[in-house]
């Protein structure tokens, strides 16, 4: 900010500047008109003095020239009269009678001196000039050409030995030349500069300056020709203008010389030119200085005599301010300044009655203040008090005088500061004017007090906060109201129950959330002064009690009955599927609480039990155990399905009954059924023999003890076991015969390499009979005798026969062999597709070379019939096994009609049959024996199940055929006979399987799958 | 038989009866045959005098027959290789096959019919006459 002006001053500033700007234009109006009049004064002046220097220094040299016309005159007069001889004598006079040359000279046509006049006091060095050849000098040789007075340029002089200058004239055939001192010349400059006419000079046509007040300077052959007015001069016009010489400004005119072609130059120094000008300017200077100093004293004067009354009411005011009201207005002549001093004094009387009415208001306020309850304080921006009424200091526990300064964060509960604090800063940041804030605060004796404080927020500007003014309430009594009723509240609402309570007058008080989250469809009923049958219609409008769907007005009536006269819990449904409890009570107000339990979750264990109930019975009597629960005392308590089916008696005959009375199988378990429950752990039975209907069966028993805490007993489990045992003893024969399969498979490898030896000597041994092979005969030659003689006795002693008898023995061993080998073959492998009547043929040749079947029952005896279908795809099997199952068969049909045929006249046979059957490759293995009896039939497959006397089979041959079929092949084997009707076997098994059915069979009944050998393939 | 070139085929099998019996054979159906009793003795046999055909037993004692093939077929390729074996179900080796062994070229013990042997070499060899 500018500082402000004080008026003295700036009236002062105005008068001067008012002053002195008019003498300052005229100032420089001279200046700028008058200079250059002056200027081209002084050059006109300048023009005519180097006119007149020109004119004089013309007329000046005409003195010589003049000279030179007499001398030439008297020469040639001389010469004329023959009296050539004083030639001499007329120089040396000519010399001695003018100051004007220093030497006079004759030069002869070819440029030497031929006689010469000189001062007297060198003209004892005359001879020394005579005959000089002077024809270099260019201004000599002009002459002689020519009719006129030749001046010369400068040059130093061979008779006075300084610069000079020639003169020159033509006499006759020579020239008579004056050597022209400079000196002269400069004399005549410095007399031309006495006259008052500057500085005068000569310059030559080449621009040398000849001529100089100042003989010295004139014989420095100095060059002028760089000036502009010289330069023009020497052109033929005459010049003027400024230049410098000799470390002066001039200002000079030049003019041309006539005659010789010089210039004369007259310059005057521009200090002196303007001389006069210079000294008018200070006059003027030191006029306006003067003027300038008059004004400002005049300023200064009238500005005080101005600003005096100001400054008076100035320190009035302030006076005024400062509460003194007895005050003298300044006095003056000048009307304004009366005028105010009038006004000034009727302001001074009216703001002093307004102060004592400003007081008057003050006390009435302040009492108010201090007898009133609120609490009302003034803190600065610091927080520290500046004002605290008597309620507030009560409530702080201050005296009067000990508040103030005080922070008032000091009083605040200490749980309370931070968040007040914070508060503070926000509305200090919002910019806010007012707010409210609850907190507590702690008098000096500790005391708390809850507060609610409207806040005033004192600012000195947008940013700036001055002070806070505050008035609180002391709310402690409400708020110990409040946390009582919140505390009842929260305990309401912590209700696992819906609670709501309704007045005497049957209006809604209050509900916890649980009962307003359940009616949260009914809202608008839940407000205090609600009726309950509102409440109720509402519920009924919104369809929330699916009871009372149809009979709503029914219904209503009896709910408020019991809503009036309560007896007792009664259960509700929703419509949202929770089922409530509802127990109703009146108070003693005649005020009605309402409390409901969700019981829905209750209600679905329930039915959950119910069905765990039902699944539970339903499980133990789906069981195919028998399942017999027994009380201490072994009377029967549980009786399942089972039980029913294996004792032939119902539920109800059993229960309560002594076990061994409806199940005397068991007779004989009481002991264990004690044990188990004395002891707590269970008891087995791991076989017990049931014997009945012809027919042994096993059992296995298991008694469970129960848990004593509700009723003490036993549970008895008892499973029939008779096919599993029967099923492990076939897979323990399976696996013996299967590794007495291995064995033979082991031997009959070896038994291959002798007979190998024993096959492969034989041929050798025939060949070399051969009475057609060279080398026999070769050898038979060496030894005496020939093939023929040989031959013949190996026919007599019937070597041949006998050899064939060796192969043809060898070889039906080694096809025995083979097909063991084929037997034990490895079978772990992968089902492979083969061609199933192919297999069936294998199987027969094998039967054929079968020794049981060869010799016990002539099997090349039985008629074959072959009914194999065309073009039957291959089937997944394992060769080895599915030929061991013909084998099987076949040797069981022919032990069958071996044992039937003989007695009658059919031959017997077989008709083997393969085809198609749906998805399944069905061979037929028919017989014509005796077929067999139902009974028979039925027990076919049962291992160790034989019709024959004892030692003839081991009645494993078809149950173990029956597994390889049903277990390994997933394929199904099944006899059809009747008695007299022969017997006919059937394997189905399976086509198109995209997974060996073998191996899923196999691992999906673990144990079940017979183990077979390990064969070494070498 | 006449024009051709006398064959040389070595027999080995540690099994004496059925060694020598077929060398024997061979000889009288014109083969130039020699026995040895072991795959070592085998290759020593082989070193100085490659054989056109050798006729080899599997189970051996010390290094097997099959890698005596192998270790034969590498000293000279294009001699031919016969498997005489008792075991059943004999497959040759995946490396047997890569040096052209096939199914054909395995004669099962005991060969009913030794005539086999010359018609499978005749066959073998004819195959690598230049």
């Amino acid at each position: 900010m500018r500082r402000p002006r004080q008026l003295q001053s700036s009236l002062a500033r105005q008068f001067a500047l008012v002053a002195i700007a008019p003498l300052l234009a005229v100032g420089a109006l001279l200046l700028l008109r008058f200079l250059p009049l002056v200027e081209s004064e002084i050059e006109s002046r300048n023009r005519t003095l180097a006119n007149a220097a020109g004119t004089q220094a013309e007329l000046f040299l005409q003195g010589p020239e003049l000279l030179l016309h007499n001398l030439r005159g008297a020469l040639q007069s001389a010469r004329d009269r023959g009296a050539d001889t004083e030639a001499r004598s007329i120089l040396e006079t000519a010399i001695d009678s003018s100051p004007l040359f220093e030497a006079l000279y004759l030069v002869s046509g070819d440029g030497s001196v031929r006689e010469v006049g000189l001062p007297a006091e060198r003209r004892e060095r005359r001879r020394d000039f005579l005959g000089l050849d002077l024809s270099s000098r260019a201004f000599v040789a002009e002459t002689l050409a020519r009719d006129h007075a030749t001046w010369s340029d400068t040059f130093l002089s061979l008779f006075s030995g300084e610069i000079s200058l020639a003169l020159a004239l033509p006499v006759g055939e020579e020239a008579l030349v004056g050597d022209f001192r400079i000196e002269r010349l400069s004399e005549f400059a410095r007399r031309l500069q006495a006259e008052g006419q500057g500085l005068p000079m000569i310059i030559d046509r080449k621009g040398q300056l000849i001529a100089h007040p100042s003989a010295a300077l004139s014989a420095q052959q100095l060059n002028l020709s760089h000036i502009t007015a010289v330069r023009e001069a020497l052109d033929g016009r005459p010049g003027a203008g400024r230049f410098a010489f000799e470390g002066r400004d001039y200002l000079g005119a030049a003019m041309p010389i006539e005659g010789p072609h010089w210039v004369a130059l007259v310059g005057v120094e521009v200090g002196s030119a303007y001389h006069d000008i210079r000294e008018a300017a200070w006059i003027l200077l030191a006029g306006l200085l003067g003027a300038t100093a008059l004004a400002l004293v005049t300023a200064l004067l009238g500005a005080r005599h101005f600003a005096r009354p100001f400054r008076e009411f100035a320190a009035l005011a302030r006076e005024l301010s400062a509460g003194r009201y007895e005050l003298n207005p300044p006095r003056s002549r000048i009307k304004e300044i009366q005028d105010l001093s009038r006004v000034f004094a009727g302001m001074v009387n009216a703001i002093e009655e307004r102060e004592e009415q400003i007081a008057a208001s003050e006390r009435k306020y302040r009492e108010l203040v201090e007898g009133t309850e609120n609490l009302i304080t003034r803190v600065d921006a610091q927080g520290r008090f500046t004002f605290v009424n008597s309620a507030a200091r009560r409530v702080f526990g201050l005296a009067p005088d000990e508040c103030l300064g005080l922070s008032a964060f000091d009083f605040i509960h200490p749980e309370d500061r931070e968040f007040t604090r914070r508060s503070f800063e926000r509305w200090r940041e919002r910019g806010e004017s007012s707010a409210t804030i609850e907190n507590r605060q702690v008098s000096r004796t500790g005391r708390i007090h809850h507060m609610l404080w409207t806040v005033h927020i004192e600012r000195g500007g947008p940013d700036e906060v001055n002070g806070f003014s505050s008035i609180a309430r002391d709310i402690t009594e409400r708020r110990l109201v409040e946390a009582a009723n919140a505390r009842l509240a929260a305990a309401v609402d912590a209700l696992s129950e819906r609670f709501a309570l309704y007045d005497a007058d049957d209006r809604f008080v209050l509900c916890n959330a649980k009962f307003r989250e359940l009616n949260a469809a009914v809202a608008d009923t839940l407000r205090p002064g609600v009726s309950f049958k509102d409440h109720l219609r509402a519920v009924l409008d919104q369809g929330l009690v699916p009871d009372a769907r149809g009979r709503e007005e029914a219904w209503l009536v009896e709910r408020l009955a019991r809503h009036r006269y309560p007896s007792g819990p009664f259960e509700l449904s929703r419509q949202d599927g929770l089922y409530l409890l509802v127990y109703e009570q009146r108070l003693p107000d005649g005020s009605t609480v309402t409390l409901s339990t969700d019981v829905t979750e209750l209600r679905r264990q329930t039915g959950e039990i119910n069905q765990l109930r039902h699944l539970l019975a339903n499980i133990i009597d789906s069981m195919p155990s028998v399942l017999v629960g027994v009380d201490a005392e072994g009377l029967v308590t549980q009786w399942n399905r089972e039980a029913e089916r294996f004792s032939g008696l119902g539920t109800e005959q059993a229960l309560g009954r002594p076990l061994a009375t409806v199940l005397p199988q068991l007779g004989g378990e009481s002991e264990r059924v004690q044990a188990a429950i004395s002891t707590r752990t269970p008891q087995r039975d791991p076989k017990l023999t049931l014997t009945g209907d012809g027919e042994i069966r096993y059992a296995e028993v298991t008694i469970y003890p129960l848990d004593g805490e509700h009723a003490e007993g036993a549970v008895i489990r008892m499973d029939d076991i008779t096919e599993r045992l029967r099923l492990e003893e076939v897979m323990i024969q399976s696996e013996k015969m299967l590794s007495v399969g291995g064995l033979a498979a082991g031997m009959a490898h070896e038994i291959n390499n002798p007979l190998a030896g024993i096959l492969q000597s034989v041929q050798v041994l025939r060949n070399r009979l051969d009475p057609d092979l060279a080398k026999n005969a070769a050898a038979a030659r060496d030894a005496g005798t020939s093939m023929e003689a040989i031959a013949a006795y190996a026919e007599k002693r019937e070597l041949p026969r006998m050899i064939e008898g060796v192969l043809s023995s060898g070889q039906r061993a080694a096809r025995i062999v083979e097909n063991m080998l084929s037997f034990a073959r490895k079978s772990t492998a992968r089902l492979e597709e083969h061609d199933l009547a192919a297999l069936l043929e294998r199987t027969l040749e094998l039967a054929e070379n079968d020794y049981d079947l060869k010799k016990k029952h002539d099997f090349r005896r039985i008629e074959i019939v072959r009914d194999f279908e065309a073009g039957m795809p291959p089937v997944r099997c394992e060769p080895a096994m599915l030929q061991q199952v013909f084998l099987n068969i076949l040797r069981n049909g022919a032990e069958a009609m071996a044992g039937y045929c003989p007695h009658h006249a059919r031959t017997p046979c077989f008709t083997l049959a393969v085809r198609r059957d749906g998805d399944w490759a069905r061979v037929e293995i028919r017989d014509n024996g005796p077929g067999m009896d139902e009974a028979e039939r039925r027990r076919l497959f049962e291992p160790f199940y034989t019709t024959k006397e004892v030692g003839v089979g081991t009645g494993l041959g078809l149950s173990v055929s029956y597994f390889i079929v049903c277990e390994t092949h997933g394929g199904l084997l099944d006899v059809i006979a009747e008695p007299g009707a022969g017997a006919c076997f059937v394997i189905r098994l399976p086509l198109r399987q995209s997974q060996p059915a073998g191996r899923v069979r196999g691992e999906g009944t673990g144990g079940s799958r017979a183990p077979r050998p390990e064969t070494n393939p070498t | 038989m006449s024009g051709e070139r006398t064959r040389s085929v070595l027999v080995v099998d540690d099994e004496a009866a059925v060694c020598d019996s077929l060398a024997e054979f061979l000889a009288d159906f014109g083969y130039e045959c020699a026995t040895a009793a072991s795959a070592e003795e085998a290759i020593t046999r082989f070193e100085p005098h490659p054989f056109d055909a050798v006729i080899v037993d599997l189970r051996l004692p010390g290094m097997s027959g099959e890698a005596l093939i192998a270790a034969l077929h590498r000293r000279r390729p294009e001699t031919a290789f016969l498997i005489h074996t008792g075991a059943p179900g004999y497959q040759p080796s995946a490396e047997l096959q890569t040096i052209g062994i096939g199914a054909d070229q395995v004669f099962m013990k005991p060969q009913r019919d030794l005539q086999a042997f010359d018609r499978a070499l005749r066959a073998l060899l004819s195959k690598r006459e230049p």
